[in-house]
């Protein structure tokens, strides 16, 4: 038995810590809900294999990492991988999001909804893997995290952020937001 | 590579390692001394343009996380059961845990997966063997001679580690794209052929799969793209769509993926089941044979008591022959399912009472004040010359359903990872949810798993709460070991909080078989179950599902818990026993009901017993009032068929007339002979029944005189009674059973269907045909 025998209580605690961002991140990832869902249960599933001491301070990247492995079998054999390179099927680049789709917070004043929709589409027409690294960064995950899950170079996660950050923010659609009060509003992101 | 617009727009200043720092400061993602010498350089007055830029970093950053996190998911309770399930399982404490081999250090993770997964679906073998041949199919398959670029990505590639991903998510360093893509039609050939494939294999039809469209013909995302990253976008909603159909079965029925394969189409799509474990199967064919095979053996773990056959017996010894009402019905709709599945079923499993009391039959109401109503009928015996066939016929008072009392059911539904299967928790929930339309706002409704879930997933909730209802039962889901918690104890727990006097109080246990409600051993649990009923608190077995079926176990703890015991095989079942039995087998109307036959020793040289060999009880049981039998319920009926041998004349030679009836505790009136006429009586059916609340018996009466009917002239209800009880001898392979052959038992049914409501007689004729058909095929 791989598992150490020991409670398994910290599972159950990763479900309730990294479940959604599994989803949020799966579901980008493939476009669809239930597949998401699928790749997510593997992880938490094989996470019952490991043991906690193995994982200690690693259980959020190896989470990632397995559910995207996963993700990824699931694209493959619908040959859909793909897609990948071009559109995320779950938010349309035309902008025709759904607005029951999120819940509405009123802290957010309109004019960063719209912020807030631009760049929804546009990330979403980002190249996957600034994309990805983007999402990853957002479900809150460091470089060094992010760079483990994907398998690529640290180095590489910080040029891909700078990238995909920067076509976002420098996009005219945004620009446009940004400029005339986007200094003023600017807060500081606590690190993650 | 980089949108030329943010290249222009990037910082001249910068190169892109540093600009890429300055990105990673705004993202807090730098430490120590990058961070320090990051912050000293903007802290330059002029370098404000730096600051500039990590400010609208942030913002943007800041904004897409806000938006991310608001983007409201539910949790899964799927998940949580997994979990616990899976965790369970790792522990090693479930029967179903994986196998040995399969139990071996982490970096077999995959295999380990598959393992699991074999194990908590349960019965996979189906699933598996399409799964394998799907995967063998695969590369001789005719699209040019090619595997799909997908798979041949996947082939190319190490599976199962990070470092796919660079391949698959493909980066925009500068490197060339890979090959596949270079003759971006010729992919987008292949494509709609691999979409058209698994259209075809889905059968999902409506799948208008445009192949121009197809995702596969994505080409390399360049800048400038548009375009066709628009045409992709539409295929890909396009494909979604398709996906979804699929997906929806996968999420729904993923319990269901085991039996996809041996239950005609109900299930998953053949290549859902096949791709969501294709990897696993590509690298563990073998084992999941191995597996399968393991499987399908257990198909032998269906356990049945050995029955023994009545005897005849002789009334000049034993005129009295006692035993207790049961209603059960499950022993058909086993023997149905068997030979529906193109099997003939195990002796043991066939019960003829119960085949026998799955009909309904036109027996008229009881008086106004009796629980139920007693017909007696004799007539020839079609399959013993020279015999007669005595039918006893009791009635329950049927109870208009929009009049019965208040119900408090519980639900105790097995949860386990052997539930998975389509006919067993899918068809629960089914169940359920057609029980739930009936009940009002008098009922209450709660339910509790077991398993390794265990717990109270529906508190005590008002009949009319439907959606409430519905909610918590489609929230059900398996996985997990059967596993004791104390699910049986939390169901009555939770009965006796809502108790109803006068009203229907019962669980109603939902299982396969794995009888481990949370107390350990067989007698603890019949004393507890026991011990309930008298306390007014009944329990309702339901059996589903097949392979694991512990028949034995569920019919005596339905017995003790002075409760029903049913197997349910489909909906159509499901039907008849929640919905139109509902009143039935939730409203006792009586219980403890015991029959007694005093046979008249003038009239019968010998007689036998069709069927309830496992309710047979001594004679001085029927007046015991402390030892409990069966129960009826409204509108439920009971029928006891006797073959009995006629005294060669009625003033015989042997006519000792009351002589034995002397030593008998307590003679009847009808075994005192009252001059005479008596004498010509056939037998006399004692009847002793309590009030559902009630703790002494009242006794009934009716005798029974032969006018000596022929067969032909029977009621239909009786014939067909009499080719149902002969079915059973047949599939029993009774000694006893005389000429009857199956076309003489379908020759008899095909003439006694009646007005056949609900068309059950329709198929048991079918059922006969079927099993004439196996024994032709080779049996």
């Amino acid at each position: 038995m791989s598992a150490s025998g020991d409670s398994h209580g910290w599972v159950l605690e990763a479900v309730e810590l990294y479940e959604l961002p599994l989803l949020r991140y799966a579901r980008r990832l493939l476009g669809d809900v239930d597949l998401a869902a699928d790749s997510v249960q593997h992880a938490f599933v094989k996470l019952c294999e490991e043991s906690s001491d193995r994982l200690k301070g690693r259980v959020a990247p190896w989470l990632f990492r397995v559910c995207r492995n996963r993700a990824l079998d699931h694209l493959r054999q619908w040959g859909r991988e793909r897609s990948l390179l071009a559109a995320d099927a779950d938010a349309p680049s035309d902008g025709a999001r759904t607005p029951g789709s999120r819940e509405a917070d009123p802290a957010i004043s309109c004019e960063q909804a719209d912020l807030a929709e631009r760049l929804r589409t546009l990330l979403a027409d980002l190249p996957a893997p600034q994309r990805e690294t983007i999402d990853l960064w957002c479900e809150g995950l460091c470089y060094r995290e992010i760079a483990e899950i994907t398998g690529r170079q640290e180095g590489h996660i910080r040029v891909l952020a700078h990238r995909g950050l920067t076509a976002l923010r420098t996009h005219p659609l945004v620009r446009d937001l940004l400029t005339p009060t986007g200094l003023q509003s600017a807060q500081t992101i606590s690190a993650s | 590579m980089i949108p030329k617009q943010s290249a222009e727009s990037a910082d001249p200043l910068r190169d892109e390692p540093s600009a890429a720092m300055l990105t990673a400061h705004a993202l807090g993602q730098l430490e120590g001394a990058e961070q320090a010498d990051v912050e000293r350089q903007i802290a330059d007055p002029a370098r404000h343009k730096d600051r500039e830029t990590v400010a609208e970093v942030r913002r943007v950053a800041e904004v897409l996380r806000a938006d991310r996190l608001a983007d409201g998911m539910p949790r899964s309770t799927d998940l949580r059961r997994a979990v616990v399930a899976a965790i369970a399982v790792n522990r090693g404490d479930s029967e179903t845990a994986a196998p040995p081999s399969t139990v071996v250090a982490m970096p077999q993770a995959a295999r380990r997966s598959v393992a699991w997964w074999i194990a908590v679906a349960g019965s996979l073998a189906a699933a598996i063997l399409v799964m394998v041949t799907a995967v063998r199919m695969q590369p001789t398959q005719p699209w040019g001679g090619r595997a799909p670029v997908g798979r041949e990505i996947a082939q190319r590639l190490p599976v199962g580690r990070p470092g796919d991903a660079e391949s698959v998510l493909r980066d925009e360093k500068m490197e060339a794209p890979p090959k596949p893509q270079s003759a971006p039609q010729l992919a987008g050939k292949q494509a709609s052929e691999q979409h058209r494939r698994l259209e075809q294999q889905a059968a999902v039809t409506e799948t208008d799969k445009r192949s121009e469209s197809s995702s596969m013909a994505a080409a390399p995302a360049t800048p400038g793209h548009v375009r066709e990253r628009k045409g992709l976008h539409e295929s890909e909603v396009d494909g979604k769509a398709a996906n979804g159909m699929l997906v929806k079965g996968i999420a729904s029925a993923k319990p269901d993926r085991s039996d996809s394969a041996n239950r005609n189409g109900s299930s998953v799509p053949a290549p859902l089941a096949a791709s969501a474990m294709d990897r696993d199967a590509r690298e563990f064919g073998s084992e999941g044979f191995e597996r399968a095979k393991q499987l399908e053996r257990q198909g032998d773990s269906e356990r049945y008591a050995q029955l023994t056959e009545n005897r005849p017996r002789l009334p000049a010894d034993d005129p009295l022959s006692t035993f207790s009402i049961d209603v059960d019905t499950a022993s058909y709709a086993n023997v149905r399912r068997f030979l529906t599945s193109g099997r003939l079923p195990p002796r043991d499993a066939v019960r003829i009472e119960e085949l026998v009391n799955y009909f309904r039959y036109d027996y008229p109401q009881p008086a106004a004040d009796k629980p139920f109503s007693v017909t007696l009928e004799v007539a020839a015996c079609p399959w013993h010359a020279g015999r007669r066939l005595v039918r006893i016929g009791l009635q329950g008072r049927d109870i208009d359903r929009r009049e019965r009392p208040a119900g408090n059911l519980v639900f105790l539904i097995d949860v386990s990872g052997s539930m998975a299967a389509a006919n067993k928790l899918p068809l629960v929930k089914q169940a359920l949810s057609m029980l739930v339309e009936e009940l009002t706002e008098n009922d209450s409704v709660a339910i509790v798993t077991y398993a390794g879930d265990a717990g109270l997933k529906l508190p005590a909730t008002s009949g009319d709460q439907k959606q409430t209802i519905l909610a918590a039962i489609s929230g059900l889901s398996s996985g997990g070991s059967t596993h004791g918690s104390a699910g049986i104890n939390m169901a009555y727990e939770q009965a006796a909080e809502r108790f109803i006097a006068g009203g229907v109080n019962r669980v109603i246990l939902a299982t396969d078989g794995d009888l481990n409600v949370g107390v350990t051993g067989n007698e603890a649990l019949v004393e507890l179950i026991r011990q309930k009923a008298a306390g007014g608190t009944f329990l309702t077995v339901l059996g589903f599902g097949e392979g694991n079926l512990q028949d034995e176990k569920m019919e005596k703890i339905a017995d003790n818990g002075n409760g029903v015991y049913a197997y349910i095989d489909g909906a159509r079942e499901a039907r008849k026993v929640l919905v139109e039995q509902l009143t039935g087998s939730t409203i006792t109307i009586a219980k403890d009901v015991k029959i007694q036959v005093e046979f008249n020793p003038t009239q019968v040289v010998a007689y036998r017993l069709l069927g309830y060999e496992n309710r047979l009880m001594a004679a001085e049981e029927f007046r015991n009032d402390k030892k409990d039998a069966g129960e009826i319920g409204a509108g439920h009926s009971v029928t006891a068929i006797y073959e009995i041998t006629l005294a060669g004349g009625a003033d015989g030679g042997t006519a000792t007339g009351a002589e034995p009836l002397k030593y008998q505790p307590q003679p009847a009136a009808a075994a005192q002979p009252v001059e005479g006429k008596s004498s010509r009586e056939l037998l006399t059916v004692k009847l002793r029944s309590k009030r559902p609340d009630g703790d002494t018996s009242v006794l009934e009466e009716s005798a029974l005189t032969d006018r000596g009917g022929s067969f032909a002239e029977a009621s239909v209800d009786l014939r067909f009674a009499a080719a149902v009880a002969g079915f059973g001898m047949i599939l029993r392979g009774s000694d006893q059973k005389g000429e009857a052959t199956l076309p003489m038992v379908a020759a008899i049914a095909a003439t006694a269907l009646g007005p056949d409501q609900g068309g059950y007689r329709a198929e048991f004729l079918d059922l006969v045909r079927k099993a004439q058909a196996l024994r032709d095929g080779g049996e």
